[in-house]
C-alpha cells in the first residue's frame, strides 16, 4: 500500500485537527482562566462560586464524547438552529476543557500566599494590576505542568470529531481504510502523527520549563 | 499623624479590639506591646485598611481612613509584614520599582529612587538578587525600603524582630531611629521586650483587645507596672 498517494487527505486531517485544537485551546484558556480568577479564594463570592462549580462538575462530569454528540445533535434539534459540525465541535472541546483549565487556574492561584495579596493591598495595586502583575505570574509557576497536559489530552480528544463526520486526522485515516481495506499501516501512521504531537508539545514544556520563561520564582 | 479614635474591631462575633483609642505623633517611635492574641497586629491592620473596624474612626494627616483611595492610602501608610512578603518573582529592585510604576512614575525615576533608598538601608549591593536568597534581616530592609519608596507620612511594622538575630535587631533600631528623627511617624507593634526597651519612645500596654497603660518617656516606666514588668521582666 502506498501511503504517499494520500499525502494530502492526511495533510487535510492534520490541517483539521490543528485548527480544531487551537480553537479551542484558546477560547478554553480564555474562559477557563477568567472563571478561574472569578472562583479563586480571594475573590470568589458564594454565588460565583456556586455557578462556576456546577460549571466546572458538568463540564468535568460528562465524557468529551457525549458533549461533542449533544452539542451536534441535541442542542441544534432543540433550539430548531443549524450549527455547522466544526462550530458544534469547537464549542464542546471549549465546554469541556474550560472545565479543567478552570479548576487548574483556579488551584494555581489559591497555591499563591494570602500575604502577596495583602502586600498588593497596602501597596496601592488595583485588583487588575495585582493579578497581572503579582498573582498570575507566581501561579503560572504552578498551573504551567497542568495546563500543558491539559492541551495535550484535548489534542487527543480532537479524535473524537470524526465521529460527526468532521475530516481531522483519525478521520482521514477512516477514509483512507475503506478505500485501501488495509488498516494497520494506516492506523499506525495515525497513531504517530499523534505521537509527534505530543512529542513536539513535552519539548515545548521542558524547553519552557528550563528556561524560566513563565517567572524567575527562585 | 494618626488619630485612632474608639475603634472596634469585630471578626466572626469575636470581639478584636474593643474601644481603643490612641495617637501615632510624628517624628515618634509608638510602640504595641502586649502578649500573643492582645489585639497588636490587628490595630496596625486596622490602620493600614487590611482589617476592617466595625465602629470609631481612624484619622490619617487629618483625612479619614476611609474616605482615602487604595493609592492615597499606599501614599500615606507603609506597612511591613511580619514575614515581609515580598514579590518572590521579582528581584529586591523590582519590589521597590514596581509599586512606584503603579502610581505613574516612570522607570527611570522610579530606578533612582529606589536606589537611592536601598543605598540608605546598606542593600544596593543586593538589587539583582531574588528574595529567597536574602537572609531574614536583609529580606526585612527590603521590605521597609519597598514602602519607604512610595514615600509615607507613616510607616508600621509589625513584629519586625520576629525573625531577626540580635545584630540585625540592632541595624534595625538604627534605621528606625534615624527614619523618626527625618519626621517618619512609626508604629511597631512587638513582644520583644529587649527591642522595645532599645527603641522606647511612646509604649501602649494591649490585653485583650484593649490598651492597659501608656507610657511616654523610660523615666516613669516605674508608674507604669505591666509595661515595667514587660520591659525590665
Amino acid at each position: 500500500m502506498n501511503l504517499s498517494a494520500y499525502f494530502s487527505l492526511i495533510c487535510q486531517g492534520i490541517v483539521m485537527t490543528f485548527a480544531a485544537w487551537i480553537c479551542a485551546g484558546l477560547f478554553s484558556l480564555i474562559i477557563g482562566t477568567l472563571l478561574g480568577i472569578l472562583s479563586c479564594r480571594r475573590l470568589a463570592t458564594s454565588w460565583s462560586s456556586v455557578i462556576i462549580r456546577t460549571y466546572t462538575f458538568i463540564a468535568k462530569g460528562i465524557p468529551a464524547y457525549v458533549q461533542i454528540l449533544i452539542a451536534y445533535f441535541v442542542i441544534p434539534a432543540a433550539l430548531g438552529l443549524k450549527i455547522p459540525a466544526f462550530l458544534a465541535a469547537v464549542g464542546a472541546l471549549v465546554f469541556c476543557s474550560s472545565g479543567y483549565v478552570t479548576e487548574i487556574v483556579r488551584s494555581g492561584i489559591n497555591t499563591v500566599s494570602v500575604g502577596q495579596w495583602d502586600a498588593c493591598f497596602v501597596l496601592g495595586y488595583s485588583m487588575p494590576a495585582t493579578l497581572r502583575r503579582i498573582i498570575l505570574p507566581q501561579a503560572l509557576k504552578n498551573i504551567m505542568p497542568a495546563l500543558f497536559g491539559e492541551f495535550e489530552q484535548l489534542l487527543k480528544t480532537t479524535s473524537l470529531l470524526a465521529t460527526i463526520g468532521i475530516t481531522e486526522l483519525t478521520r482521514s485515516g477512516m477514509n483512507i481504510i475503506s478505500r485501501e481495506l488495509n488498516p494497520i499501516p494506516v492506523y499506525c501512521m495515525v497513531a504517530c502523527i499523534y505521537l509527534i504531537f505530543s512529542g513536539v508539545l513535552q519539548l515545548v514544556m521542558i524547553y519552557i520549563e528550563r528556561k524560566g520563561l513563565y517567572g524567575n520564582n527562585r | 499623624m494618626v488619630i485612632i479614635d474608639n475603634i472596634t474591631v469585630q471578626l466572626q462575633n469575636k470581639i478584636i479590639l474593643n474601644n481603643v483609642s490612641c495617637k501615632l505623633s510624628i517624628g515618634h517611635i509608638t510602640s504595641f506591646i502586649g502578649l500573643s492574641g492582645a489585639g497588636k497586629t490587628t490595630l496596625l491592620k486596622s490602620i493600614v485598611g487590611l482589617t476592617k473596624i466595625s465602629d470609631g474612626s481612624i484619622m490619617i494627616a487629618d483625612q479619614e481612613l476611609l474616605q482615602l483611595s487604595p493609592l492615597q492610602r499606599a501614599q500615606n501608610v507603609g506597612y511591613v509584614f511580619q514575614n515581609f512578603n515580598l514579590f518572590s518573582h521579582f528581584t529586591v529592585l523590582q519590589n521597590c520599582i514596581d509599586p512606584l510604576l503603579i502610581v505613574g512614575m516612570n522607570y527611570h525615576d522610579a530606578s533612582t529612587r529606589a536606589r537611592d533608598i536601598l543605598d540608605q538601608l546598606q542593600m544596593l549591593d543586593f538589587v539583582d538578587v531574588y528574595p529567597s536568597q536574602l537572609s531574614g534581616g536583609q529580606q526585612q530592609r527590603v521590605a521597609i525600603a519597598r514602602s519607604l519608596c512610595l514615600q509615607p507620612k507613616i510607616l508600621l511594622l509589625d513584629e519586625p524582630t520576629a525573625s531577626l538575630d540580635p545584630i540585625n535587631t540592632d541595624i534595625l533600631v538604627q534605621i528606625l531611629k534615624k527614619l523618626a528623627a527625618n519626621g517618619l511617624t512609626i508604629g511597631v507593634s512587638s513582644q520583644d521586650m529587649s527591642f522595645v526597651s532599645k527603641i522606647f519612645d511612646k509604649v501602649y500596654f494591649m490585653q485583650a483587645g484593649k490598651i492597659v497603660e501608656f507610657c511616654d518617656s523610660i523615666e516613669e516606666i516605674k508608674n507604669n507596672v505591666l509595661i515595667s514588668q514587660f520591659i525590665v521582666g
